[in-house]
């Protein structure tokens, strides 16, 4: 009897020590467990509400921007119709990282592409300036000025009737060893450009460069986008609307 | 044009039924309000809210050379970003010159600028010299139930850093400041100046209603009108 209130005892007491070793082990797993899960549910739940709004911006801008007249008109200013495909947003998009900036230059950088882009001081005397026309009253005397913008026979961006102060000198993109320059008739009819606020992405689901430019000020306000691939420029938008910042602006963040 | 469920202006669109035009006014040109004029030609105060993400709005008060106030418009001041002293920020406060002649521009997109001319303002001092900025002008476009609802709420689209007005108000007030200068030769383009001199009357919200505050001068005028009235001096 006594044996086997031992043996009864011991068992118990073994089972009890399973138990709490189980337990405790169980425990210790749960508390793993409940942190992994905890720690893998926020990442996930991160994950989609970040996705959710990012889609839910994606939609609100997508049928915002095809619905309003100068996203249409912009399209169609498209230096090629078929570039349509080359529009898209930035959030689908990795950033360049800013390694140089300043006034006069910009370098851009992500993995194996580098951009740089440098600006100079306009000589007018270089270039043919077709500005403003004077419109007279009936008297002789000066009614208005009418702008004109053509400089070197093509329209000049960043200005209002107005002598720019820069121009792009260098546009270049450098791939791994290979360096590509823009050619100058891509670069040559934007002026005053604002090289701080340049920004540069990569998408590599296409392998396409996207460089956001924006110029001037006021009433000479533009923003360019360009499109590049590993052969060199493939297209570029420029939008001269007040409101239509690709970069910040009215945070309108598509294209 | 303007919609007055905005509640907008308080002391000012009571004096402002028909703000866009000078009619109201035209006995100030017939009883001068003799102000100090520094510089003899026909000059525009914007009166402005520091805040202008509060209260982007203004009201710009046309003078002849006599400092006599001839029109007052509702302009909107408001840029990309609340810096003003960066590229397509809010319109800078300071002093804007006007050129003598060749003050009119027309061209560009009138999306834009509207069909009407626009108003060279070349930076003089304050912060839009300092700013360095550049390129800045009074002028219409962007407005009203056909633009692009950049802002649905807004009866005047923000700008890149120019003053915004009513495209009825632009082409009113080159036809009056050209009448002006027609009239005598020596009144051209002076000056124009942004002051953050409006200040809150209440606040809802985000929003804020302004009103703005008549100089000393010109109620000492009225006052006086008013007492010799009643003294029938």
């Amino acid at each position: 009897m006594i044996y086997l209130m031992e043996t009864s005892r011991f068992i118990i007491i073994l089972i009890s020590l399973l138990l709490i070793a189980c337990g405790n082990n169980s425990k210790h797993k749960q508390i793993v467990q409940q942190a992994k899960d905890i720690e893998g549910k926020k990442v996930v739940l991160q994950k989609e509400e970040i996705t959710a709004n990012e889609d839910a911006n994606r939609n609100d801008k997508k049928k915002y921007f095809t619905d309003i007249p100068f996203y249409k008109e912009l399209l169609s200013k498209l230096e090629d119709p078929q570039d349509t495909i080359y529009v898209c947003s930035r959030f689908l998009l990795d950033k360049f990282n800013v390694t140089e900036k300043q006034d006069s230059i910009v370098v851009l950088k992500y993995n194996q592409y580098q951009i740089k882009i440098l600006s100079k001081v306009f000589e007018p005397s270089k270039h043919n300036l077709d500005l403003v026309d004077t419109v007279r009253k009936a008297n002789g005397k000066v009614d208005y000025l009418k702008t004109k913008n053509t400089i070197d026979n093509s329209k000049a961006y960043g200005i209002d009737g107005s002598v720019p102060k820069t121009e792009i000198s260098q546009f270049i993109i450098k791939i791994n060893q290979e360096v590509i320059q823009l050619h100058n008739k891509h670069i040559s009819d934007i002026y005053n450009v604002n090289l701080q606020k340049t920004e540069a992405y990569f998408n590599p689901q296409n392998n396409l460069l996207y460089v956001y430019i924006n110029g001037s000020d006021a009433a000479g306000s533009y923003a360019a986008k360009y499109v590049i691939d590993e052969n060199g420029y493939v297209t570029r938008v420029i939008a001269e609307y007040c409101g239509f910042n690709f970069i910040d602006g009215l945070n309108y963040d598509c294209f | 044009m303007y919609d007055p469920a905005l509640g907008r202006w308080h002391v000012i669109d009571a004096m402002a039924e028909s703000y866009y035009s000078w009619t109201p006014y035209k006995y100030a040109m017939c009883n001068p309000i003799m102000f100090i004029d520094p510089n003899g030609m026909w000059d525009v105060t914007v009166h402005a809210y520091n805040d202008r993400e509060q209260y982007g709005y203004g009201v710009a008060i046309v003078t002849d050379r006599n400092g006599n106030e001839v029109a007052r418009y509702d302009v909107r001041v408001n840029g990309q970003h609340n810096d003003r002293m960066a590229e397509n920020g809010d319109t800078p406060t300071g002093t804007y010159d006007i050129p003598d002649e060749n003050m009119w521009m027309s061209g560009g997109s009138t999306a834009s600028y509207g069909s009407n001319h626009r108003l060279i303002l070349d930076t003089e001092s304050g912060e839009a010299e300092e700013s360095g900025r550049d390129l800045f002008r009074a002028h219409g476009g962007r407005q009203g139930e056909n633009d692009t609802k950049q802002e649905p709420d807004e009866p005047l689209q923000k700008t890149n850093g120019c003053i915004r007005m009513y495209d009825d108000d632009i082409a009113n007030m080159k036809t009056l400041t050209d009448g002006l200068t027609a009239n005598d030769a020596e009144e051209v383009g002076g000056q124009l100046e942004v002051i953050n001199d409006l200040e809150m009357n209440s606040a809802n919200g985000n929003s804020v209603e302004v009103q703005y505050n008549v100089p000393e001068e010109e109620l000492d005028y009225w006052q006086n009108f008013v007492n010799d009235l009643f003294n029938g001096n």
